[in-house]
């Protein structure tokens, strides 16, 4: 199956340069957010929003279907006056 | 009362200043208050409310302001750099607690005051001018008109001590636009409610000070060791060691935009399809120079940014035309947002040259944006015509965005309709609908629809719509300390009381609220008590909060303000998002008020309880 990802802040850098972050991804059959997160290289705890198709999950262990966006950030934070 | 030289972190002295008649006086700290309110924005709030009727115009000399530092100010705590704003807000009509950081609070300190409080008005345009125990209200009619940073540069010119720390208005202050700021260090501003236009109708240009002493710590061994404890926290954290030196807080855009909760065309949309092109990501590639700290800060978020070679150039401003060639500071998430996808602008360039304008002018980044984004709504569906704009005020318009930056600060044109902050603006042509706010005051960067607890936070916030009172949005979003669904109600009265509770405290300090994504009120507390020597324990620091939070709400009781006010615009309760992840959600304030109100210890209406008010000493 193929899924689309979308990496953010220092993430990027685990995609080759000019990708915006953006990439797509072959997967074996039931693979889970666990396997694409493994297979990316990203360390787990850096894994701090994973969402899929705009709903955010921490059941890392979920299967991804085909066509599935996952977006993945590290974590971050904001909000000054 | 104390003695001003048995205090410790307060130092003790208060320096008050009557703008009508001149009189400038030094009186001690009540330090049964600062115990019991801590300093910043708790012990500021506390003079407001036993000195001032809440009743009176903002913009009248009867309105007080106080600059406000907590202990910690000036200490070399991390983050120690704060100082409050505290009066009557001229956008809101509520009490209004403005922050800022840069090195104009600390500075307050070392010249020897944990406050000062300003009162009247001046005859004439005048600048205070604070140099250790030498204080002198000074002409200032040769500086009005100068934006913030010819004001700066001619201020310091002028006393000739080029240590000096200044805070001052621009022309949005002094032409009293409603959301006017107090900008100090060039790029760091007490931004919200209008406080620069309350600075304004004093005549108050600026407060230079320049101060040669230190803040004295009752136990600095103690202190010492709570320093290297919470350094170590913040080392570790992956948020304030990493994520905010990195990216800053411009890093949100992509993070709130992935989860459909970007307020994009003044709310008519939760998704921005721009919004790479104004993300921290693009900002940390193309156009960052350096992130910069505040005084004592081990974060760095600051940005300093710039615009290369014929992007300097790409839109046309007369005001400093010489500065765009150089570099800036900004924008934060919340400028880009309320410039960029609130207005419809994907022009990162544009942003930046809006924002610095902001900056130079004197204006809140984000009600200028709101307001402008309220101004293209109204625009869009025909309750203001182009014979009135001048400009074509179309959502995407990065030229109008530009041009209303001017127009607005110096009230020229359409500009003095924006001036006035959407409320009274949107509600002039008609249209109230359109304003997006809560008490007068612009909502910040997150969507009430898609992020539950938001929409309570704001609807709560004693000096209206505010994300930094209660940011649920670090437990809703970004999962800090630990995930929340931000399409659930469940819990999120008590999160937001919680919040709110604990970030009065952080303010009272004089520690950055940022501290707070790495460490909590347990970790800043070794340091607050040894640095004043009063032993605080962690219930009574979380209780000051509250004592904190319901001063504020009286305060706004006797302004008039009642629990009909906690509310939210009828978009954000009533109409679904269009599309995207939260597409069909509404704010459902309804399930959460009452029980935040019951875990508040309030009547069902939202008035403070009798009962409350004893439990707190009110």
């Amino acid at each position: 199956m193929r899924v689309s990802i979308k990496l953010f802040a220092n993430l990027r850098k685990k995609l080759p340069k000019g990708s915006m972050g953006k990439a797509t991804l072959d997967l074996v059959e039931q693979a889970t957010i666990n396997d694409l997160i493994h297979q990316l290289d990203i360390p787990l705890d850096l894994a701090q929003m994973v969402l899929v198709n705009g709903e955010q999950t921490r059941e890392f262990g979920q299967a991804l279907t085909d066509g599935d966006q996952v977006s993945i950030f590290p974590p971050v934070a904001g909000g000054s006056e | 009362m104390s003695a001003t030289n048995t205090m410790h972190g307060w130092t003790g002295t208060v320096l008050r200043v009557n703008l009508t008649t001149g009189s400038i006086t030094k009186e001690p700290l009540n330090a049964e208050w600062a115990r019991d309110y801590v300093g910043g924005r708790g012990l500021g709030v506390k003079y407001l409310y036993e000195e001032m009727e809440p009743s009176v115009d903002p913009l009248s000399p009867e309105n007080k302001m106080i600059f406000a530092t907590g202990p910690l100010t000036g200490t070399n705590a991390s983050c120690g750099s704060r100082y409050m704003v505290v009066t009557k807000g001229a956008l809101t009509n509520a009490v209004t607690t403005s922050n800022s950081g840069g090195f104009w609070g600390p500075e307050m300190k070392f010249a020897g005051y944990d406050m000062i409080i300003l009162e009247g008005k001046a005859a004439q345009p005048s600048y205070l001018w604070v140099y250790d125990d030498r204080v002198e209200l000074r002409d200032a009619t040769h500086l009005w008109g100068k934006t913030v940073w010819q004001t700066e540069e001619a201020l310091r010119a002028e006393i000739g001590v080029p240590d000096s720390i200044i805070a001052s208005i621009g022309p949005a202050g002094e032409n009293l636009v409603r959301f006017a700021c107090i900008m100090n260090d060039l790029h760091r501003a007490a931004g919200r409610s209008g406080v620069g236009a309350v600075m304004g109708s004093k005549n108050l240009k600026a407060i230079a000070l320049r101060g040669t002493g230190g803040v004295s710590l009752a136990d600095p061994q103690a202190y010492m060791e709570g320093q290297w404890a919470m350094k170590e926290k913040l080392r570790q954290s992956p948020v304030t060691a990493e994520g905010l030196p990195m990216y800053g807080t411009e890093v949100l855009v992509n993070v709130i935009n992935e989860h459909g909760a970007l307020p994009t065309r003044n709310h008519q949309q939760t998704v921005f399809d721009e919004a790479e092109n104004i993300s921290g990501e693009t900002l940390t590639e193309t156009r960052l120079v350096a992130n910069k700290a505040c005084f004592s800060c081990t974060i760095a978020c600051g940005r300093v940014s710039t615009l290369p070679g014929e992007a300097s150039s790409k839109y046309s401003v007369t005001t400093n035309p010489q500065n765009w060639k150089i570099a800036g500071e900004g924008p934060e998430y919340e400028a880009a947002w309320a410039m960029g996808s609130e207005c419809g602008v994907g022009d990162l360039d544009a942003l930046i040259k809006a924002n610095w304008l902001c900056n130079d002018l004197g204006m809140d980044s984000i009600s200028f944006g709101a307001s402008v984004a309220a101004a293209m709504e109204l625009f869009e569906k025909g309750a203001v015509s182009q014979d009135q704009t001048e400009i074509p005020l179309e959502f995407g318009s990065a030229e109008a965005l530009i041009a209303m930056a001017e127009k607005t600060a110096y009230r020229q044109g359409f500009g003095d309709a924006v001036a006035e902050g959407s409320k009274r603006m949107t509600e002039n042509f008609g249209r109230p609908e359109f304003f997006m706010g809560v008490r007068g005051q612009e909502f910040a960067a997150y969507e009430a629809r898609a992020i539950q607890g938001m929409g309570l936070g704001y609807a709560t916030s004693n000096r209206g719509a505010c994300h930094l009172k209660a940011y649920t949005v670090a437990a809703e979003i970004l999962g800090l300390p630990r995930q929340m669904d931000p399409r659930a109600t469940e819990e999120k009265a008590e999160i937001t009381k919680v919040f709110q509770d604990a970030t009065s405290t952080v303010d009272a300090t004089g520690l950055c609220q940022f501290l707070t994504f790495g460490v909590g009120l347990e970790e800043m507390l070794p340091q607050l008590s040894a640095a004043t020597g009063v032993a605080y324990t962690l219930e009574e620091l979380v209780h000051i909060g509250e004592r904190i939070w319901n001063l504020e709400r009286l305060w706004n009781e006797r302004a008039g303000f009642t629990g009909k006010d906690d509310t939210l615009p009828k978009r954000i309760l009533e109409e679904p998002i269009p599309s995207g992840p939260a597409k069909g959600e509404v704010n459902r304030l309804g399930e959460m008020l009452p029980e935040y109100y019951e875990l508040r210890g309030w009547e069902k209406d939202g008035k403070i309880s009798e009962a409350k008010k004893k439990e707190l000493g009110l």
